[in-house]
């Protein structure tokens, strides 16, 4: 579904990626960790095509997003941005609505068909009730389930996501996690009704909510792709003590996995 | 988003503009008594004298004053909100007015140079003073938008600062040029502060191309600004061509603000106020703003020019005088606003 052919990238001529090339299926949640600095933003910025490429090919499904407009783009690859840049007089349903933008024209009319979509993106997040507040008088975690909504409604195969769920509660990260990962595998149901599974690829730096909703773990450190594999094959010590150049250690309790850190506080008496 | 919700903000505008429309021909250093102004409008559309005035005495004063200044000043008062209104969605900025960034000093400056060499009243005049008009404002909000810029971002205190500072710099240059051309003089600084509207049919005819191409563009570019909202960024995710829809709206916005100054001179504050009261009372989408804007701002500019007649009657006010009054508290009470944040 998506194809990375042996990518880099710079920003402020500083190449941050370097020869990344990785494949995922279509239906798959692919998490992307490793360091601040490490390249997951520019990574998502970069397969989204807001950032050109200085070497190798983005292909979704088998077409390179190079020779895409951007209209053809939007309509493959929808990016949940983080909450941080949003139009606050907007209500949510009309934030929701622009999300069909690549499947509309200049005039921004809506079609019945078009409606039907927005209405089952509120839905989906739990956003029925909210749809005529405006943006800024909703909570941290439900402006990112507008986000994630809005994308819905895009109606792209593919969602790219940046750290959704930074400044979220604990709650709050693993109900959008949750909403994440039933994108990628619906239930019989939805299948049953024609929906069709989305894939994933989401930049998080909380190690313990990965190996819960995750298919695919990418380890990037400096700018390149060190380890590409399932969960239980990326989350272990040795490649995340080395990654994050500290001592950690992977505990596996009742089919969980936690990462945590193997050394005490230092300076701390109490322990 | 809703049928209902869109109609209703139409018709009360609409409503208040025809109010405003009438109240602005009617009154003046003679009133024209409603009855009196239907029965000679109604007359002279079916080519009948008028019972109410049988000498036609009405009929000169309106058709010859009050009709073409009514038309003008709505002309006028339309495109300078429609364009605050984008220039506000453009740069995502709620104190964007095309006064406070400098585009009308610019395409002041731009006219002032036009009229030096031709009476804006000839038939070049009437041509070159907007084109004029149009190429100062178009190099001033480039110049503003390349100054204040930060990144992808064009933060408040940077864009209001660079228009101060690009505003006062073409407001010096026209002030200078002003001294050289004694004649002119007195004419140009009642121009400039908004007093001197273009009165008359051909200025009308003159303007008519310009607003009809610069309403028309920006009532249209609504949905691409609404997606520009979220950033270049995120636009560009949902599908649009960033580049295209700014130049587009700078294009239209800046064709706007340069053909009101250029047949009314500098008026302020109209483009920054009117988008605000429509964004409270309807919200900020701009398939609705814009138009609904362009409305309002015909409306406040033939209620304030209704003002400016009579305050101090028989004297007038330079009506850019009145909408600078009304308009800099309004200015200082947004200013504290979107400090609020939860406002923009």
């Amino acid at each position: 579904m998506l194809e990375v052919i042996a990518i880099s990238a710079s920003y402020n001529h500083k190449p941050i990626i370097e020869d990344i090339s990785l494949r995922l299926d279509k239906g798959s949640v692919l998490a992307l960790i490793g360091p601040n600095g490490s390249g997951k933003t520019t990574f998502i910025r970069a397969i989204s095509g807001v950032l050109p490429l200085r070497k190798g090919t983005v292909k979704v499904d088998g077409q390179d997003i190079n020779n895409m407009s951007p209209q053809q783009r939007a309509r493959k690859i929808a990016v949940v941005p983080q909450a941080r840049s949003f139009p606050a007089a907007f209500t949510a349903e009309e934030v929701v609505a622009l999300g069909r933008t690549p499947h509309l024209n200049w005039l921004g009319k809506v079609t019945e068909r078009d409606m039907v979509i927005i209405e089952e993106a509120l839905e989906k997040m739990d956003l029925t009730a909210l749809r005529s507040r405006a943006v800024s008088e909703l909570s941290g975690g439900e402006q990112q389930r507008l986000f994630l909504a809005r994308s819905l409604a895009q109606g792209s195969p593919l969602l790219l996501m940046d750290e959704p769920t930074t400044h979220l509660d604990l709650q709050y990260q693993l109900s959008l996690m949750e909403r994440i990962y039933q994108l990628a595998h619906p239930s019989d149901d939805e299948l049953a009704k024609g929906v069709q599974p989305r894939t994933v690829v989401i930049a998080i730096h909380d190690l313990n909510l990965i190996s819960r909703y995750a298919d695919q773990v990418g380890l990037l450190v400096g700018g390149r792709l060190i380890t590409l594999g399932k969960p239980q094959v990326v989350l272990t010590p040795e490649l995340l003590s080395s990654a994050y150049n500290l001592p950690l250690q992977v505990i596996h309790e009742r089919g969980f996995t936690l990462v945590m850190p193997s050394n005490p506080p230092e300076g701390r008496k109490d322990q | 988003m809703h049928k209902q919700n869109t109609l209703s903000p139409y018709l009360i505008i609409t409503l208040i503009l025809i109010a405003s429309a009438v109240l602005s021909v009617a009154v003046g250093s003679v009133f024209i008594p409603l009855p009196t102004l239907w029965d000679v409008l109604s007359s002279a559309i079916r080519g009948t004298a008028s019972t109410l005035d049988p000498e036609g005495v009405y009929l000169k004063i309106l058709s010859g004053l009050r009709l073409p200044r009514m038309l003008m000043l709505a002309m006028v008062g339309a495109a300078l909100a429609g364009s605050g209104g984008a220039y506000q969605g453009l740069f995502r900025n709620p104190l964007a007015d095309p006064f406070l960034i400098g585009v009308s000093s610019g395409a002041g400056l731009g006219a002032v140079l036009a009229m030096l060499a031709k009476s804006p009243y000839t038939p070049a005049g009437l041509i070159s003073v907007p084109l004029a008009a149009f190429c100062g404002a178009l190099l001033t909000v480039l110049v503003v938008a390349l100054l204040a810029r930060v990144g992808r971002t064009v933060p408040t205190t940077n864009l209001i600062l660079a228009g101060v500072a690009v505003s006062s710099f073409a407001s010096a240059v026209t002030s200078a040029l002003m001294i050289h051309s004694t004649g002119e003089l007195r004419r140009a600084l009642v121009w400039l502060m908004g007093g001197a509207i273009m009165t008359g049919w051909s200025p009308i005819l003159a303007v008519l191309p310009y607003v009809l191409i610069a309403l028309t563009g920006l009532v249209l570019i609504g949905h691409p600004l609404n997606v520009l909202q979220f950033g270049e960024e995120q636009a560009l995710q949902l599908g649009i061509r960033v580049q295209r829809a700014r130049w587009i709206t700078i294009a239209l916005a800046t064709l706007a603000t340069a053909a009101a100054v250029a047949f009314a001179g500098i008026i302020g504050f109209i483009g920054l106020v009117v988008p605000h009261i429509i964004r409270m009372l309807w919200g900020g989408d701009y398939r609705r703003l814009i138009p609904l804007s362009m409305l309002g701002g015909a409306s406040l500019l033939l209620l304030t020019d209704v003002a400016a007649r009579t305050v101090i009657a028989p004297q007038e006010i330079p009506v850019g005088i009145i909408t600078a009054l009304l308009g800099a508290p309004f200015f200082l009470w947004i200013l504290k606003l979107s400090k609020a944040q939860n406002y923009w």
